[in-house]
This record gives structure tokens, C-alpha cells and sequence, in this order.
């Protein structure tokens, strides 16, 4: 059913691209994988994860309600994550020419941003996978440490 | 200006039946100590704030006793694991740990905290004493510095691009900062007030360095951040408030992508819409108020700033929003044809931003 030029062509792409922090440094990991003995390792993984929860759309204002006027209590009692500072900001994108409706050159593609207070679970598990077996990407002195 | 000299002090030094003599017998000569004396036996229990005892003499040879807000702090050493708080390895008062990480924070904290005490009359992050937590050794070469809400956290750096995050006293006085904004402004954390947010931060890291090592605008480096890069890389800091975009330009890390100018504002969805590239555009701001003004630029830019954050701003101020709020405060603690409202306007036109008084 597959063609050689399919073969060629990577199975799953992930990548994390990892923004925010004090410095405000973009960093950036990158996995493909061709391999469809890769491909079903690599997929329990992916599905696991809670990418509608997690889509761009769905991230509820990172302001949240923090503000401890007079007589609030003690600190760190507004909810984790709504009131985080300079913590990273991971943006993991998939691109899956295998899924239901995807074809080579025409792959599923799904996006979530997830804060560094809420990279737990999957979510954890799949982002430090792509950094220990991904390549990382250079930001490089040709580009900018940015997309703009 | 005179600093207080004294170190900081247990509250429990000073017996209370001592407070109450000064408080209920002090002559009027005394009524600066005996106000501070009130004030310290009237504290709710348990008793959140500490404060210290300063003993000078007047012109009239007459002794002066003053009760300063003193801060609370407490180092964690996470040991290298990503869990909070850690275990606790220095409380206030004690002696120096000797490990370098904990030591830093230790005195950041206590040099932020005096900025914000001395020059601003703010005791603490909420102004009522609160305790100043701060996290050492988070994670294995964890290449950041954050506040989590509650407390102050510091990576060690990985070594090879970034040192530790304790090194400079720009980046605790930031985060300690982000601590001011969550309970007065607190600008939302995303697109333009989340660079607010971020600038607010910079602005006092880098005050609380100056304040620290008494520095002009001139003598000032304008720079966050400054040695905590390792030296394989090219570049002073990781942030630039006089020049945004010129702190780094590095083989690996790229080029310092700060804009410094409306013009050149970034549209993204990363790091929050921005925030952390955006905020050199108020920062610059801010920096030319203060080189127009001259002198320390903690003494009137400064106010003009904490007098903003500590006003009507709504969380959701833009730059036009908070610049013609900053304009606002000038007026008000300087006067409507102040050289303070000419150094404000001057500031925000020259990184493209048109501002009048909204009031």
C-alpha cells in the first residue's frame, strides 16, 4: 500500500518549541519519525495527551484571577499557574500523515500550548521525549531568537 | 540621603514593655518612635512583620529611635529536584549559609526589599510584611528564574549558555517585582499588559541594582541580567532597557530580538504574545524619562513609575493606557507643567507613542 516516495516521507513530526522564561529565549526540539515500528511506539504517547483541552483557542487567559487585595491570605493561595511569572510556555505540534483522513504530503495536523505549571502527565512525558531523542534546533545568528 | 546603618533585627529584641514606654511616654520630640511603637504592639496576631530599631541622633543632640520595616526572608534549596519549596536552609537573621546560590538570594531579596521600603514606603510584596520566600538549586540545569504566585524560584543554569540565576540582583529584584504587580496593578499576562508586566519588572530589577550600588543614570548599565551568561557567549546580558536589542548576538542563541520602538512591535503567539520581547519598548521608555531627568533614577522616574502600579490601572492597560497613566502620576505628585510631565511625554514619543493626560 505504501509507495517508496512515502517511505520516505516522516510518518509523525513533532515539535516543541519551548518560549517565555526570564531570558524570553525561543528554544525549539524537533523529532520525525519514519519508521511505523517508531510510529507505534511513539503513538499511545501522542494520544494520550489532551490536545483539544490544550489547543491555542482553549488556554484560558494566563491572568487568571490573582489579586490578593488586602487580607488575602497566604502567598502562593491563588491557583498555580494563573499567577506564574517567567515560567516557560511549551508549543507542541504534530503533524501525522498516518491518521484517519491524512495522506503523505497532506498530514493531520493538531497544536497545544501548554504552561510550564500545567506540563504534567503525558503532556510531560511526551515534550521530554522529543528533547532527549529530538534534534534541537539552532536558533542560529542568521535568524532572529523569534518567529515574527 | 542618610541610609539606616543598623542590621536587621528579631522583632523579639525589642520587649514589648519597652515598645510601650516610647509609645505612651515618648516626649513630642519623640512622636516619630513613639508612632512606630504603636504601631508595632497593634500588629494582628500571629505577628507577620518584623522591624528594626533605628537609634540616631538629632541636630538638638536629642535621641531619635525609629521603628523600620524590616524584611522576613526564607531560602529553600530545592536540592536539584523540581518540587517546591525544598528544604529550608536560611531564615531571617541567620548566618550565611555558605552556599553561594542561597547567600544571593538571601541578600537580593534583602536589597529589593529596601528599595521598596526606603525610597517607596512599601513594606513587603502586599505592603503589610510579607514573608519573602525564595526557592535555590530548582531542577537540574534549569536555565530560568521565575515566581510562581508565592515565591521566588532560581535555576542553576545549565553551565554553558546561562550561569546561575542568583547572580545578578536585577533578575531577584524582577521577580520580586512580579510579586508587587500581582497585588497592586496586576496586568494581565499576555500581549501588551503582559509586557507592561514584564517592564514593571525590569524596570524596578534594574533600580534595585542601582539603589544598591548608588549609580546615577549615567554610572547605571541599563542592563537585566548582566553575568548570567557564561562567558562562551557573545553577550553582556539578556536584556538592554537603554538600547533593546543589543544585550546579546550569539553563534547559538541568535541575536537579542528586543524591539525598542512601536515600529518594530512584535506580533506572536509565543512567550505569552511577547511579553518578554515587547517589554523593551516600555522599558526604553522608561529610560529616557529617567536619563532626562537626571540624578537617581529611583528618586523621580521611579516614583512616577511605583506611583502608576500603585494607582487606578486597569489589569488590562495597553501601552497608550499605562503611558497617559504614568503622565497622570507625574502631574499629580509634580505638577501639570512640571519638567517630571515634560520628562514622561518625552519618553513615551521617543519609542513612538503620542501621550496626553487621560484626567
Amino acid at each position: 500500500m505504501s509507495s517508496g516516495s512515502s517511505d520516505d516521507a516522516p510518518r509523525l513530526v513533532l515539535v516543541v518549541a519551548r518560549s517565555g522564561g526570564f531570558a524570553g529565549l525561543t528554544r525549539r526540539w524537533r523529532v520525525e519519525v519514519r519508521d511505523e515500528a517508531d510510529a507505534a511506539r511513539w503513538r499511545p504517547l501522542v494520544d494520550a495527551c489532551p490536545w483539544e483541552a490544550s489547543a491555542p483557542s482553549a488556554v484560558p487567559d494566563s491572568s487568571g484571577p490573582a489579586s490578593p487585595g488586602p487580607g488575602a491570605s497566604a502567598p502562593g493561595a491563588s491557583a498555580p499557574g494563573t499567577s506564574a511569572r517567567d515560567g516557560f510556555v511549551y508549543r507542541i505540534s504534530l503533524a501525522d500523515t498516518t491518521a484517519p483522513g491524512a495522506r503523505p504530503g497532506a498530514p493531520q495536523e493538531r497544536t497545544a500550548t501548554v504552561p510550564e505549571s500545567s506540563l504534567d502527565g503525558p503532556w510531560r512525558a511526551l515534550v521530554e521525549r522529543v528533547q532527549d531523542e529530538g534534534q534541537a534546533v539552532p536558533a542560529g545568528r542568521r535568524g532572529s531568537a523569534v518567529e515574527r | 540621603m542618610a541610609r539606616p546603618s543598623v542590621g536587621y533585627m528579631r522583632r523579639g529584641i525589642v520587649p514589648p514593655y519597652l515598645l510601650s514606654r516610647i509609645a505612651e511616654q515618648a516626649p513630642p520630640t519623640f512622636s516619630v518612635a513613639a508612632e512606630a511603637a504603636r504601631r508595632a504592639l497593634t500588629l494582628d496576631a500571629p505577628l507577620r512583620t518584623r522591624a528594626r530599631l533605628s537609634l540616631s541622633v538629632d541636630e538638638t543632640d536629642g535621641l531619635v529611635a525609629e521603628m523600620l520595616d524590616a524584611p522576613d526572608r526564607r531560602i529553600h534549596d530545592a536540592q536539584n529536584r523540581e518540587e517546591l519549596p525544598g528544604v529550608i536552609v536560611r531564615r531571617e537573621g541567620e548566618e550565611p549559609t555558605g552556599d553561594v546560590a542561597a547567600d544571593e538570594a538571601y541578600d537580593g531579596l534583602g536589597s529589593t526589599f529596601a528599595l521598596f521600603s526606603e525610597v517607596y514606603g512599601r513594606n513587603s510584596i502586599d505592603d503589610a510584611g510579607l514573608r519573602l520566600d525564595g526557592t535555590v538549586h530548582y531542577g537540574r540545569n534549569y536555565d530560568n528564574a521565575f515566581w510562581d504566585g508565592g515565591r521566588m524560584v532560581f535555576g542553576d543554569g545549565d553551565g554553558e549558555i546561562f550561569a546561575r540565576f542568583t547572580g545578578s540582583v536585577s533578575v531577584i529584584g524582577h521577580e520580586l517585582a512580579h510579586g508587587v504587580t500581582q497585588y497592586t496593578a496586576n496586568l494581565v499576562y499576555q500581549g501588551q499588559p503582559g509586557a507592561l508586566n514584564e517592564s514593571v519588572s525590569d524596570v524596578f530589577g534594574a533600580l534595585v541594582e542601582q539603589y544598591l550600588f548608588s549609580q546615577d543614570v549615567e554610572q547605571a548599565t541599563w542592563l537585566i541580567g548582566e553575568g548570567l551568561f557564561t562567558p562562551q557567549v557573545e553577550g553582556r546580558a539578556l536584556r538592554s532597557m537603554s538600547a533593546p536589542g543589543t544585550a546579546y548576538d550569539d553563534d547559538v542563541l541568535g541575536r537579542d530580538p528586543q524591539p525598542g520602538h512601536m515600529r518594530d512591535y512584535i506580533d506572536t503567539v509565543d512567550d505569552n504574545g511577547g511579553v518578554h520581547l515587547n517589554s523593551g519598548i516600555p522599558n526604553r521608555a522608561f529610560y529616557l524619562t529617567a536619563v532626562a531627568l537626571g540624578g537617581f533614577a529611583w528618586e523621580r522616574a521611579g516614583q512616577i513609575w511605583y506611583d502608576t502600579i500603585t494607582a487606578e490601572l486597569s489589569p488590562t492597560a495597553d501601552f497608550a493606557a499605562f503611558a497617559a497613566a504614568t503622565l497622570d502620576a507625574a502631574a499629580q505628585r509634580y505638577g501639570e507643567d512640571s519638567e517630571e510631565v515634560a520628562a514622561v511625554r518625552g519618553g513615551w514619543n521617543g519609542v513612538g507613542i503620542d501621550v496626553e493626560r487621560q484626567q
